[in-house]
Formats: C-alpha cells, sequence, structure tokens
C-alpha cells in the first residue's frame, strides 16, 4: 500500500465463560448494513472504523472462547494486540477473580504497552452484585488500567468503553506496529500459571 | 469491507464539512446517515452545493421484521436499504441501486457520534461505469490473467506470456529447498512479485486506471500475487512445510489417534453438526489449491458453511462454537500439513486486502491446532464403548449369573484387576483339566468340551477364547489397554496371539495401533504374526507407520526380515507410504534403514516419496537414495538404456573411445615400452574395426582382421556352425586355445585376435551383437570368439547386449552357438531381464522359445516380469505370463511386479491373471482342506479356529512354493531345451547341466 489510511489496532475481548462478552462485542459492532452472508466471522471478528479528533482508526475486534479448556491457546488470540477488555460478571466474584488471572498473564506475555480496560458488566443486575465496585476501581488503577461499568442487555456504557479506549490507544504509541509481519513468530507459550510474585503488580502501575 | 478510503480527502466530504457545519453538528441528535460517494467518483461529478442534501438521509419508521429500513433525504427523497444495498426510490430521477462500500462512525468535538456510508454510485446524474472488481473475482488464476490483458480497459497482447517467462526465469535462478530460511523464500517471492507489478504499471493503460484510481493497485497487486503463487507453488510450498515438518508430524500422529472421535466428545452443539459434512468437502479442496488467497478463501468459505443457519435452528454461532468445530474438522480433514498450510497462509498471503478478517481465520485454525498437538484432548473412546456395551448386553444376561460374563471378566482386565483374573483363570482351568487333549489345547473339540461343561453350570462362564460382539477375546482387550502384566497372564494361560476380531485386528494389531511398546514386544516374542492384514489389508507395522508410534515400529522391524517390510494394504499403501504421508520422520528413517523399500508403488502409483507432504520428509528419501543409489540396478539398468538408445554413431563412440588396452589373454601382460607402444596402436586398430562394425562395413572388418575374402563365402552360406567351425579353423588346436602356436597363428598380418577385448572388456562380438549385425555375428562365431565371453565391469554377455537391443535373430544364432541362456550379469540379469526392461518382445520370445526360463532372479530377486512391470510393457507383460512367469513373486523388497507399476493395462493384466490362478488354487486348497479334515485334527499344534485368513497361512505351509499348476512352462522349458540346441556337443552338455542343476540354478 502507497499509504496507510488509518491507524489500526487490534483489540480482544477477554474473560470467563457467560460474563458477557460476546454480547458486549454484538452490541458495539452491531451493524444495520451487514449482509447475510458473512455471517460466522461477524460473529467473533469485526472491523470498526472510526474518525475522532481528526484521526482516523481501525478497531479490529477479536471475541475469544470462554472454555476452561481452551485457555491453553488464548495467546495466539491476543498476540499482536493493542488493547485488551477485560470483562467479568459483577454477580459473580469468581469472574472477577478469573481478570486479575487474566492481567497477569497478559502483562507477562504482551509487556505494559498493552492497553486495558476492566468492564464489570450486567450493571442492569445491580441489586444481585457481589463484586465490591470500590475494589474492583482500586485494582485497575494498580495495573494500570482502566474501570468501566456497562450492560449489554440495556446498551449502556459500551460506546464509552469502546471510545476511551480508542483514545488511550491513540495516546498509547501512535502508530500501532503490529502490522509488521515477522515470519518466525514465536510459539506461544502453553504453559501459562498465575504464580507471578505479587511485587509484579507494582510495576506496571 | 475490502474498499477503503479516507474520507476526509472526499471533495464531497470537504465540500459538507466547510459548507453545512450545522448540519454535522446536528447529526448526533437528528440521526442523519451521510452517504459519500467514493473518492474516485466524487472527483469527477459536478455537484451543486443544494445537490449534497441529497447524499444526506434521515431514518423513516420503518418496519423491521422486512428486513427493508427506509430513510429520507434532506430533499425528501426516499432511499430503502436492503442489506449492503442503498434502493433508490421516489423523488430521484432514476431507480438506481448504490452498494454500500464501507461504514464510518465519526464523532464530534463532544464525543457524539454520526455514521457515514460511503457508496460506490453518485445519486443523481451519470451513473458510474466504473465496476469495483471484487477480490473474489481473482480466485482464478485465469481471470487474474484476464483482469492483468484487458482489466485496463485496453487489450495488452502477451502480458501473459511475458510475465510465465520472467516466472520460470526466477524459478530457474532461485532455489527453493529443505534448508531455505522462510525469510529468505519471503524476500524472493515478494521481489517478483513487486517487480511484476511495476512491470504491469509500466503499460500505459494499466497506469492510467491506477491514476484515476489508487486502490486499484490493490487489485493489481492481488492479481500478480496470484499468478506468481500458482505458477511457483510446486517448488515452493513443499519447502514451507518442511520447516514445520516436525510439528505436523506430531499433529498428524495425535489427529490420527483421534480419528474416531465425534461431535459429542466436543460438546458441540447438535445443530452446528448439520453443515459439518458440507463444510468437510469444501475443506477437502484445500490441498488442490495453489495461492494463499484460495486457501484463505477455502477456510473462510468453511468458516460460512458451519455458521449458515441449519432446519433445525438459526441461533447464531459464536467464538465458543468454532473452535470446537474447527478442530473436530481438523481431525477428520486428510490434509497432512496443517502447520505447512497455516505458515503458507499467514506469511505468504501479502495483500493488503481483507487481510485482518483472514488473520482471524488463521489465528482460529491455528489455535485449534495448537489445542490439538498440545495433546489437551484425550478421549477414552475405548471406556465409553466397553460402557455402552455394557449396558446393552446386560438387558439380554439379566437372568444368568454374571459374576464370570466375558463382560465382567473384561471389566477386570480393563481395571487391571490382576489378582481377580487369575483366580478366574484358575478356576476356569482346574475345573477342566483332566478332560482335555492338553491344558492349552483349544482345537475344536476341547473347545466345545470346555463350553459345554461350563454351560451345565453357568452360561456367561468364560474361556479364553470368548469374544465380545466384534470378536475381541481377553488378549485384545488387554492389548488395547496396553495392559502387558495381564497379556503376560493370558498367554501363559494360553490365549492365542493370533486371533483376529471381526475387523481383522489381532492384539498385535491392537497394540501397534494404541502404541504399546511393551504390549508390542512382548506379543512378537510370544510369536504373535507380524504379518496379519485386517479387513483393510493393515499389518500391524501399517498401523504403528500410522498411528506414529515409532517405538512400535522399531519392535517389529526389529523383528522382521527386510522383505517383510513392504506389505500392502487396500490402498496398496506400504508402511513407508503411511509414514512419508503423514510426515513422520522418524520412522520413515527407521523404515529404510530396515531395508523397507522406496521403490513400491501404491494404487494411486506413487512411491513412498510422492506422498511425502514436505521437503524435509523428501529430503530423507532423497539422501537415502542417493547413498544406496550405487547398489541399485534398475536404476542403473534405465540410465544405461538411456544412453544406449542416442544415435547409432555417438553409440558407438561410448563404446570404443574410452579404450585403453588389453587382451584377454595372458600373451602380452608383459608390458615393455615397445609393447606399450604396440598396444597403443592396436588399441586404434580395434576402435577401427568398433566404428567399421557399428556401421555394418563387413568387407573392411575383414580387412582390418586379415581374414581371407574367400573366408567370406563359405562362412555366410553354409548352415551348420559345427561344421564352418572345422573347416575355417584348420591351423588352430581349438577355437579358443591360447597355446603359443594358435595365437601366433590367430595373429597374423594385424595385431588383432578375434579374443581381444576392449579396455572395458567389450569384444568383437560384443559389438556385432549390440548392433544386430547378424552376418559379423555369425562370423566372429565361426572364427572362434567365445560366446559366453563377459565385459569386465559388468559381466555382460554377448547374449545380454543382443537382448536388450532387441536383435532375435542374433539372440537365436548365439543361443543355437552355446551361449549361456541365463547368464548373469553384475546384478544378476539373465538377458531376459534386459528384454523384459526394454520391452522387446521379440528377442524375448526368441530367448523364451529356446528355452530360457522367466522366472531366474537377478541379485534383488526380481524376475523379468518385474523389469516388465516396472517400465510398463503391457506386451512384454503378457508374453512372460503365457510363458509360465509367475505372477505374484516377490523380490528382496517383498513387492510382487504389481506393486512396482505404474501402468493401469499392466495392473489389468496382472490382476485378471492372478484372480484366474486365485480360483484355480481355491479349488485346490478346497480339496486339501477336505484331506485336512480327515486326518488326525488333534495332532495339529497349529490349528487355528476361525479366521479365514489363517487358513490360508496355514495351507501355506503344507503347500511348497511354486504352486502345481506353475510348474507346467518350468516342466516345458526343461525338456524344450535338449531338442532345440542338441545340434553341437558343447549344447547339449549345457542342457544336461540343465537337467540336473534345476532351473533356478545359474550356470555361471
Ligand atoms: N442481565 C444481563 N445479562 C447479560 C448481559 N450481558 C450478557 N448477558 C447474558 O449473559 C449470558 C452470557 O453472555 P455471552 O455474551 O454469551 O457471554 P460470553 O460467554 O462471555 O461471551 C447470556 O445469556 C446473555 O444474555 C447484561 O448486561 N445483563
Ligand atoms: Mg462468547
Amino acid at each position: 500500500m502507497a499509504e496507510r489510511l488509518s491507524l489500526e489496532y487490534k483489540v480482544v475481548l477477554l474473560g470467563e465463560g457467560c460474563v458477557g462478552k460476546t454480547s458486549i462485542f454484538l452490541r458495539y459492532t452491531e451493524d444495520k448494513f451487514s449482509e447475510k452472508h458473512d455471517v460466522t466471522l461477524q460473529a467473533a471478528f469485526r472491523t470498526k472504523k472510526l474518525t475522532l479528533s481528526g484521526k482516523r482508526v481501525s478497531l479490529h475486534i477479536w471475541d475469544t472462547a470462554g472454555q476452561e479448556k481452551f485457555h491453553a491457546i488464548a495467546p495466539i488470540y491476543y498476540r499482536d494486540s493493542r488493547g485488551a477488555i477485560l470483562v467479568y460478571d459483577i454477580t459473580d466474584a469468581n469472574s472477577f477473580d478469573r481478570v486479575k488471572i487474566w492481567v497477569k498473564e497478559l502483562r507477562r506475555m504482551c509487556g505494559s504497552d498493552l492497553v486495558l480496560a476492566i468492564v464489570g458488566n450486567k450493571t442492569d443486575m445491580e441489586r444481585d452484585r457481589h463484586v465490591q465496585e470500590q475494589n474492583a476501581i482500586e485494582y485497575a488503577g494498580q495495573v494500570g488500567a482502566k474501570h468501566f461499568h456497562c450492560s449489554a442487555k440495556l446498551n449502556k456504557g459500551i460506546e464509552e468503553l469502546f471510545l476511551d479506549l480508542t483514545r488511550r490507544l491513540i495516546s498509547s504509541q501512535g502508530e500501532s506496529n503490529y502490522n509488521a509481519r515477522s515470519p518466525t513468530r514465536p510459539q506461544p507459550s502453553l504453559d501459562i500459571v498465575d504464580d507471578t510474585p505479587e511485587e509484579k503488580r507494582n510495576s506496571c502501575c | 469491507m475490502s474498499y477503503d478510503e479516507d474520507l476526509s480527502r472526499n471533495p464531497i466530504f470537504q465540500r459538507l464539512e466547510s459548507k453545512f457545519p450545522t448540519l454535522l453538528a446536528e447529526a448526533p441528535f437528528k440521526s442523519f446517515l451521510f452517504c459519500i460517494p467514493k473518492n474516485a467518483i466524487a472527483q469527477e461529478i459536478d455537484i451543486q452545493d443544494g445537490d449534497i442534501l441529497n447524499y444526506v438521509l434521515k431514518p423513516l419508521n420503518s418496519s423491521p421484521e422486512s428486513g427493508i429500513q427506509s430513510y429520507q433525504t434532506l430533499t425528501k427523497k426516499r432511499v430503502e436499504v436492503r442489506g449492503r444495498n442503498l434502493h433508490l426510490k421516489q423523488g430521484f430521477p432514476e431507480a438506481r441501486i448504490a452498494r454500500i462500500l464501507f461504514e464510518e462512525t465519526f464523532y464530534n468535538i463532544e464525543d457524539k457520534s454520526y455514521q457515514v456510508l460511503c457508496v460506490d454510485q453518485p445519486f443523481e446524474g451519470k451513473p458510474t461505469s466504473q465496476v469495483i472488481l471484487q477480490p473474489e473475482e481473482l480466485l482464478d488464476p485465469n481471470e487474474c490473467y484476464k483482469f492483468l490483458t484487458v482489466g485496463g480497459g485496453q487489450n495488452i497482447i502477451g502480458i501473459e506470456n511475458y510475465i510465465q517467462m520472467e516466472l520460470s526465469n526466477f524459478l530457474h535462478l532461485s532455489r527453493f529447498r529443505q534448508g531455505v530460511s522462510l525469510r529468505h523464500m519471503l524476500d524472493m517471492v515478494s521481489a517478483v512479485i513487486t517487480r511484476l507489478v511495476m512491470i504491469c504499471l509500466k503499460y500505459s493503460a494499466i497506469h492510467r486506471k491506477y491514476c484515476e484510481d489508487k486502490s486499484y493497485i490493490d487489485i493489481l497487486r492481488l492479481a500478480v500475487e496470484n499468478v506468481v503463487y500458482f505458477e511457483i507453488y510446486p517448488k515452493l510450498f513443499k519447502v514451507v512445510c518442511g520447516l514445520v515438518s516436525k510439528e505436523d508430524g506430531e499433529l498428524n500422529k495425535v489427529t490420527r489417534n483421534l480419528a474416531h472421535i465425534e461431535a459429542t466428545d466436543l460438546e458441540i452443539k447438535s445443530q452446528f453438526c448439520f453443515n459439518f459434512p458440507k463444510a468437510k468437502r469444501e475443506l477437502a479442496k484445500m490441498t488442490s489449491l495453489r495461492t494463499p488467497y484460495q486457501k484463505l478463501w477455502c477456510m473462510h468459505e468453511t468458516f460460512q458453511i458451519l455458521s449458515q443457519p441449519t432446519p433445525h435452528s438459526n441461533e447464531p454461532m459464536n467464538a465458543d462454537d468454532i473452535l470446537p468445530l474447527l478442530v473436530l474438522l481438523i481431525i477428520h480433514s486428510d490434509i497432512a500439513c496443517w502447520y505447512g498450510n497455516i505458515s503458507f497462509m499467514e506469511n505468504f498471503y501479502l495483500s493488503p486486502l481483507d487481510k485482518e478478517k483472514y488473520k482471524y481465520c488463521i489465528s482460529s485454525v491455528e489455535a485449534a491446532v495448537e489445542f490439538l498437538r498440545s495433546g489437551n484432548l484425550k478421549i477414552d473412546r475405548f471406556r465409553k464403548a466397553l460402557f455402552i456395551q455394557n449396558e446393552g448386553t446386560q438387558v439380554t444376561q439379566k437372568n444368568t449369573t454374571t459374576e464370570c460374563s466375558i463382560d465382567n471378566f473384561f471389566e477386570l482386565i480393563y481395571q487391571d484387576n490382576f489378582s481377580k483374573i487369575q483366580d478366574t483363570l484358575d478356576s476356569l482351568q482346574n475345573s477342566h483339566l483332566k478332560e482335555l487333549c492338553h491344558p492349552l489345547c483349544t482345537c475344536d473339540r476341547c473347545q466345545t468340551h470346555l463350553a459345554t461343561a461350563h454351560s451345565h453350570r453357568n452360561v456367561g462362564a468364560v474361556t479364553l477364547c470368548s469374544c465380545d460382539d466384534w470378536g475381541r477375546g481377553p488378549l485384545h482387550i488387554a492389548a488395547l489397554v496396553g495392559n502387558e502384566k495381564v497379556m503376560e497372564l493370558l498367554l501363559n494361560y494360553g490365549a492365542q496371539p493370533i486371533s483376529q476380531d471381526y475387523h481383522g485386528s489381532s492384539p498385535l494389531h491392537m497394540a501397534c495401533q494404541k502404541g504399546h511398546i511393551k504390549a508390542t514386544m512382548l506379543l512378537v516374542d510370544r510369536g504373535a504374526p507380524t504379518n496379519l492384514q485386517d479387513n483393510s489389508g493393515n499389518t500391524p507395522l501399517h498401523l504403528a507407520s500410522l498411528y506414529g508410534h515409532d517405538a512400535c515400529v522399531k519392535a517389529l522391524v526389529f523383528q522382521s526380515p527386510a522383505r517383510k517390510l513392504n506389505p500392502y494394504n487396500e490402498k496398496g499403501d506400504t508402511p513407508l507410504h503411511i509414514a512419508a504421508r503423514w510426515g513422520y520422520e522418524d520412522i520413515v528413517i527407521l523404515l529404510l534403514e530396515s531395508g523397507a523399500s522406496w521403490e513400491a508403488r501404491n494404487k494411486d502409483k506413487e512411491v513412498p516419496k510422492d506422498c511425502a507432504q514436505n521437503s524435509a520428509i523428501q529430503t530423507v528419501f532423497k539422501d537415502y537414495i542417493f547413498r544406496t543409489r550405487g547398489a541399485d540396478d534398475m536404476l542403473y539398468a534405465a540410465d544405461y538404456s538411456k544412453r544406449m538408445t542416442l544415435p547409432s554413431l555417438k553409440r558407438s563412440s561410448t563404446f570404443s573411445s574410452p579404450m585403453g588396452f588389453r587382451r584377454s589373454n595372458n600373451v602380452f601382460r608383459t608390458t615393455t615400452s615397445l609393447q606399450i607402444k604396440k598396444n597403443h596402436m592396436i588399441e586404434r586398430e580395434m576402435n577401427l574395426v568398433f566404428d567399421a562394425i557399428s556401421t555394418g562395413k563387413e568387407n573392411l572388418v575383414r580387412e582390418m582382421m586379415g581374414w581371407e575374402k574367400t573366408d567370406m563365402t563359405c562362412s555366410i552360406d553354409t548352415e551348420s556352425s559345427c561344421e564352418l567351425n572345422n573347416s575355417t579353423c584348420n591351423g588352430v588346436c581349438h577355437p579358443l586355445c591360447k597355446c603359443i602356436k594358435c595365437t601366433a597363428e590367430q595373429n597374423t598380418e594385424t595385431g588383432l585376435t578375434i579374443a581381444m577385448a576392449s579396455k572395458s572388456g567389450q569384444t568383437f562380438l560384443h559389438m556385432a551383437c549390440l548392433h544386430g549385425n547378424y552376418s559379423l555375428s555369425k562370423l566372429f562365431i565361426i572364427k572362434g570368439a567365445d560366446v559366453n565371453t563377459r565385459t569386465y565391469a559388468h559381466k555382460h554377455t554377448p547374449l545380454h547386449l543382443a537382448a536388450q537391443y532387441n536383435h532375435s535373430g542374433v539372440v537365436k544364432l548365439l543361443i543355437e552357438n552355446g551361449a549361456e541362456i541365463h547368464a548373469k550379469d553384475v546384478n544378476g540379469c539373465t538377458p531376459l531381464h534386459y528384454s523384459a526392461t526394454n520391452g522387446h518382445t521379440d528377442s524375448a520370445l526368441s530367448l523364451l522359445d529356446n528355452g530360457a526360463s522367466p522366472n531366474e532372479n537377478d541379485i534383488r530377486n526380481n524376475i523379468p516380469l518385474h523389469n516388465a512391470a516396472k517400465w510398463g510393457h503391457t506386451v512384454m507383460v503378457e508374453c512372460l505370463l503365457e510363458h509360465g512367469s509367475l505372477v505374484d513373486k516377490y523380490n528382496a523388497d517383498s513387492l510382487m511386479p504389481i506393486q512396482i507399476t505404474q501402468s493401469d493395462e499392466v495392473i489389468t493384466i496382472l490382476e485378471s491373471y492372478q484372480n484366474k490362478q486365485k480360483r484355480v488354487s481355491a479349488r485346490r486348497n478346497s480339496l486339501i482342506d477336505s484331506l485336512n479334515t480327515e486326518s488326525d485334527i488333534t495332532s495339529s499344534m497349529n490349528y487355528i479356529p476361525v479366521s479365514p485368513v489363517s487358513v490360508h497361512d496355514n495351507i501355506k505351509t503344507v503347500i511348497p512354493d511354486p504352486p502345481i499348476e506353475d510348474l507346467r512352462p518350468y516342466s516345458k522349458s526343461i525338456f524344450t531345451i535338449p531338442q532345440l540346441t542338441s545340434k553341437t556337443k558343447v549344447e547339449a552338455e549345457v542342457a544336461s547341466t540343465y537337467l540336473t542343476a534345476g532351473p533356478t540354478t545359474s550356470l555361471t
């Protein structure tokens, strides 16, 4: 290509099964002008074109499989990502613990340049909340992520979440370079354990 | 999605921004939708400021169920959106359809958003004739060529030829081979693509197009890329695969071993299985596709098919469903180089079009492949099968005592309950020991005895011969589970390692399939037959090779002689074919080193090397073949005959040029300087004679040899060579006599004698026979040439050469004059081998009619039929068979003629002949069977109860090879030799040697 038409960023959605990743993904990329025949890829991968503050951005958003048995191959999905959205269900404390594990793994594999958003989904079920809002926000601050609340059901907070993420992506390092291809890309290491020492967390702040 | 442009540079959008800022500011609140014709059109059309409002849409209340959304322009014209198309309706001067190229969300300073659509048509005015070529249209390389030729709007003649020429140059110069790095290949390929794109852009038609529309270059690049890959794929792909051959081998091992997996094992929702067979068919195309773009498209199509709505549900598929489906697809696909394909698609798709979409495809496939290879998927099919079966049988056996039922017993084996198994076996044995012929006897009588004895007490009781619904006995189960201690116990109690289940699998098959090395070693050690074939014709070695268990292969190979390493299954595959196909490098090496044949052809006429999917495996073969080439006679013969069929002049020079000189007798052995000089002269003269022979100048030959012209008349016309011998060689004690007197006699005038040979051992007779010069050959024989003289290196007799060059008259002449009809050259080949290799039926008939046996072995145990079949000489094959050639003779690689041929016709002939023989032998077998049953059964130790295959095996030991009917032609040849050739004394001797030594013994 003679010229780059836009900044391109790959963003993955990660989190335990059933926290609402797919729902958020579909909500945001919902597209009135889609063709019927392109269903599958649209079910898990979509590109969203944005223009903000005079900059063109293409967000390539990847939904991922939540099943635990596929955890080991997650690196294949999140490699080359510039941003990651870690979703938990505010009614499920476990899902928030899972987010913490993801943060450690991502920081280890992708470094501190990765732009993180931690998202508490299902705010329409506020009554059943099992994750302390204050805790979650504090934790996000500690690991250099930004915390959001949203409800895929009510379509609340999702646009804001992606807009803010895009802003941070642009300011984090300008143009992404993940399109630079390297033929001998390292094999993703498949034995990810969540035993990183605690001090690692501080280094990310 | 593939079209993209920066709308802020689009003149219409720029006008909108500058002239209608309030419109843009209101847009988020009024849900305005802006439609902008793409840049190339916007540049062309002339729009008044007022007309711009035609391109601003406001949503109307629409009926969502119809899938149509209605809009109104700010000029009150109506627009409907269906899928990705805008239908222009009432108010517009003409109904028109504009396609949405892409959609973009704009945020204003307050972070409020509005949507902009980029479309491919202006709403008013002249519709554009510019059609954007969809990348899909470039899937077919012919379309790419067409696009390059006429896509510029002008016919560029010869661009296709030009590109092909460039590419053949490129292929000629760049070596894609094992060991070249991916980066290096990538650089080479992208350099040639860039170069070709540059060349295309030099054509003014294409350049104009590019100037009109910058996005044109993406399509151009894709077209060039496709064309390039289409041409270089055969050279490139296997090398790319070679870089990941290890991973592919590992993956294949996993997928082969999971071959029986089902959708439910992966928790795939049943509604998604509906499209699975169709997706599988789509994916099967992958192997034959050549460009990364085609392969990516094939993957993409597969995804699409999987997610099509099914009659049962149209619940949308999401990321959770895709992965398990892909895992299942990969297991069930027959693609043996997934990592190679992934690497190829990922690295070599250079076009930027839809790259992100395809990246997702590739990552998904890669994730599935990686998931499989990491071995996370383990499903105990056996356990499940056993369980289901138990449920089934319990219903029928509810009333009987089940304490010792077959299922319970199998369950014990499964659980490795050693002591309980032993108890069961003990009780079984002790109670009936006395009544049996022998404690371990499994003969019919004893078995019925055992069975009836049990049935008095307990119907469900097991014997070592009981089997389940699939015909599997206790030993099968133990082998399947890999419990070698139990197996040893069972064997000690008399279990038979030879029994086969309904699939024809023996315990050894199961141990090898599951990769239980200790079980395999135990079974082999206890005499389990290694050559039993299951219903698909697979031997245990096939299975160990298919499932990638190198330790088992090692155990089997260690026990087998090399000739047993090439059994072939239903598809004609030997274990080496299978190991090569699935990329098990270790097994390939192991088999080759153990002597498995790299020449065996399967039913698709592939040798194992052809099955290799990547250059790493191919290199293993190449290296091996290179190392062993010297020993391989067939290859030599092929090369040799190729060289020899050059035009006659050249042919003679290859024979005569490397001529240092030496006599076949010892007279001139002492070399003095004088001698050397003389030798040199003789060499020159001899060359001249050779030349004269090759051009058929008989008189010249006679002159140079110093033979009187008078000789000629009498020698040629006289019938009997015997008489001639006497009359012409008066002065010599004996034609071959080498006493000083005789040598002097022969040596008159010129220094040349009839017995002289060139440095390589070629005599004049060799030369005459090579060129099929009957009269000269006869002359040389009369002059006392030794008909059985041999060349030094290859040990060719004149008869070999005459047969090889199809001079049937000379062949007959030589035989009549005492040539050894079964003379073997350095490779053990008889003259008939040479006729067969070259398909010369005339010389072959001449040999056969004069008593040559068609069943002589060369040193690799090939009989002439092997050679004829290998080189696809149908008439020759028929001829040999008519003359009594064995059709199922194994060579040293344990290959039959039918296994090494590439010709369908030959296969048909051989098969029909085999079938004819089978019918005969079946009749005979049944006769022998009836004889066998009359004899005392109990005394036959190896009596095998059920399987037809083993019965056949058993018979084989009774009947000596070759089968009876094959002896007929043999006996014919034995008795015809003396009759035909008794004319000379020498021949009579030869014939008698024959009679005493028998047809298979070589005369030399
Ligand atoms: N009440 C409520 N339910 C939600 C919300 N988002 C998702 N869900 C439900 O949560 C379940 C799982 O959602 P899904 O998107 O498939 O989660 P994923 O496994 O993370 O992709 C579905 O039944 C959704 O309907 C939300 O914001 N509120
Ligand atoms: Mg999901």
